[in-house]
């Protein structure tokens, strides 16, 4: 993409839920950009709106008024469903903090996984799955299920599945909410590898303050504003 | 490449295995009630089948090969003179009484011409089918022995007011529980004597230049110048069909093996509903999250469904499987369980739409699952 390695902006975004006799305004005209390479995390109390703005900026929800600038397009609250499934596919990876692996797939399948679901270039598909998994250090893991795993084993083959595109974005929620503190830091520190040897861009939700060693960029956010960004 | 669709299906064997059971036995249920509903159709026109004749005769009213009524000898013997008229064999198909001093059974009594070039008996495996010239005497079906284990050739029994011998054994001859004996025209007509000389068909045959309705117009006249009594003519299939709507309406055979299969598709339905439902409710994470990393509408349908055409076709193999093996029992007992493969085909289609049909709201629900709810915990 872009204007000076900016790889999303989001512009003017508010998102608000009709509840019926209430309407809670979650995201409230927030301006942001990242750029490709950076790591952001994105902390707050409950209910400031990270969730939120992770699932509008990850294109998992469509912004009630605003736009959001990704991949060479332009989303808003029209966007067709179909058109933010693909860009999610082709562009977005995802992790979370219950890992959420598919119980029933191996290691490896639950990263050959992508490739089932999306048009992705098949040849060598296998090879490139080991290789990812083999850097994060899950190669002699490959065949096992994920109960047969442990907290952060798991974290590790959910970063490997949302690799696997070459996405130019990741949302992480709370990803390291359920590890302990080493098993945290391997994480970030994976994080800050992939944004430096990928120039991946990756915006973090966490409370974890454990993680900003790994951050180019810290931002706040309260009742559905953004703050500031501290650097 | 990874299979989602079997990975998924499989992983929790025991739940599998119990769904495939229930889904199985439905399955059976269906196939051996329609494997039946076949069998006593195919059964109960077995001998019109075997036998030579296109046409047949029976008094007016009597639309069915079961149908017993009397043709009088002399309107036999006044059609077999009929110049259009290239043979005319009589019949006698009654249910009679098989008797000794220890036990009485139904069976079927067939007289028939011994001379005969289009209707005799089949599969005699014992005795002498040229014995059957002798007064009084029947070849009677193994399936007798059922009843009568001891009984051998020279045995003497009543059939209706008259004492026969057996003088053979024949196979595959019945209807579901009742044995077929047969026996000459003479020796049939001898069970009832008070009835006279008569039987309860004509199988005809006509020459080239005279058809059936050429044969009814000339019967019909007989009848109104009261030569002979009301007389119908049909073709074969004609009887046949008639005979199938019988057993199907009148017999109660229709609604018995309707209910029997409207059960196993019910049993399907809720299985595969619940299945469905169950599976999709504890996977709402999963399928959230294939939904979050792009899964599209279509692949999500295409192993939902997938799922759904595996069960299907899997039970249909085990239940046709088993409705076969416990058909090839069942049979010996008289029940024959002929599993037909065109209607098997349309069963395992009707099967299918049923599991589909069942799924489609468990498989909406999944469309409705929002792929944010993977960042709420």
């Amino acid at each position: 993409m872009s204007n000076n390695g900016v790889i999303v902006k989001l512009e003017e975004i508010s998102k608000h839920y009709d509840l019926g006799e209430v309407v809670v305004k979650a995201l409230r005209k927030s301006n942001l950009q990242m750029k490709e390479g950076e790591v952001a995390l994105l902390m707050g109390p409950s209910g400031a709106g990270k969730t939120t703005l992770l699932s509008v900026m990850g294109l998992l929800l469509r912004p009630t008024t605003g736009k959001i600038h990704f991949a060479d397009n332009i989303y808003d609250s029209k966007t067709r469903q179909k058109v933010l499934t693909d860009t999610r596919r082709k562009s977005i990876g995802f992790i979370f903090q219950a890992f959420n692996l598919v119980k029933s797939l191996t290691v490896i399948q639950n990263v050959e996984i992508m490739y089932k679901i999306g048009k992705l270039e098949k040849t060598g598909y296998k090879e490139k799955c080991k290789e990812i998994l083999e850097m994060l250090k899950m190669g002699h893991r490959l065949d096992h299920l994920p109960k047969n795993l442990s907290g952060g084993e798991r974290q590790r083959v959910a970063i490997a599945r949302a690799l696997i595109n070459d996405p130019e974005l990741i949302m992480a929620d709370e990803p390291t909410g359920n590890l302990d503190s080493e098993n945290g830091r391997t994480i970030g520190e994976y994080f800050k590898q992939i944004a430096k040897e990928r120039g991946t861009t990756i915006l973090i939700a966490t409370h974890d303050d454990r993680l900003k060693f790994c951050a180019d960029r810290i931002i706040r956010m309260e009742d559905g504003n953004i703050l500031n960004h501290d650097h | 490449m990874v299979n989602l669709t079997i990975k998924d299906l499989f992983h929790k064997k025991g739940k599998f295995i119990m769904i495939m059971l229930g889904l199985s036995v439905s399955m059976f249920l269906i196939q051996y009630s329609a494997g039946m509903y076949n069998g006593v159709l195919v059964q109960s026109t077995d001998p019109l089948d075997r036998f030579d004749f296109n046409l047949w005769v029976k008094t007016e009213g009597d639309d069915n090969f079961f149908a017993g009524d009397r043709i009088n000898d002399t309107t036999y013997e006044i059609i077999k003179n009929m110049g259009d008229v290239d043979e005319v064999e009589r019949l006698i198909y009654v249910d009679a009484n098989f008797e000794t001093k220890d036990y009485v059974a139904g069976i079927t009594l067939i007289g028939y011409e011994l001379d005969s070039d289009r209707i005799e008996p089949w599969d005699i495996f014992k005795g002498d089918l040229d014995d059957l010239e002798d007064e009084n005497t029947i070849i009677v079906d193994e399936s007798i022995k059922g009843n009568f284990p001891d009984l051998k050739i020279g045995d003497k029994v009543d059939i209706g007011d008259t004492e026969m011998e057996v003088v053979g054994f024949c196979r595959n001859a019945r209807f579901m529980f009742e044995s077929f004996a047969w026996a000459s025209i003479e020796s049939a007509q001898n069970a009832y004597p008070y009835l006279g000389n008569w039987s309860t068909s004509l199988g005809i045959e006509l020459e080239d230049d005279y058809d059936m309705d050429d044969l009814q117009d000339d019967l019909d006249e007989m009848y109104d110048l009261e030569l002979i009594e009301e007389l119908e003519v049909f073709t074969k299939q004609e009887l046949k069909a008639n005979t199938h709507d019988m057993i199907i309406n009148e017999g109660g055979l229709g609604g018995a093996i309707y209910i029997l299969v409207g059960l196993g598709f019910f049993v399907a339905m809720i299985i595969i509903a619940v299945v469905m439902y169950q599976t999709i409710q504890e996977k709402i994470p999963e399928f959230g999250t294939l939904k979050a990393i792009g899964a599209s509408k279509g692949f999500l349908n295409k192993m939902l469904f997938g799922q759904v055409f595996i069960l299907i076709t899997l039970s249909f193999i085990i239940g046709t499987v088993l409705a076969l093996i416990f058909g090839a029992v069942g049979g010996g007992a008289g029940i024959p369980i002929l599993i037909d493969v065109f209607a098997s085909i349309r069963v395992y289609f009707a099967y299918l739409g049923v599991g589909i049909l069942c799924s489609i709201f468990s498989i909406n629900k999944v469309h409705r699952i929002d792929p944010a709810i993977v960042f709420k915990g």
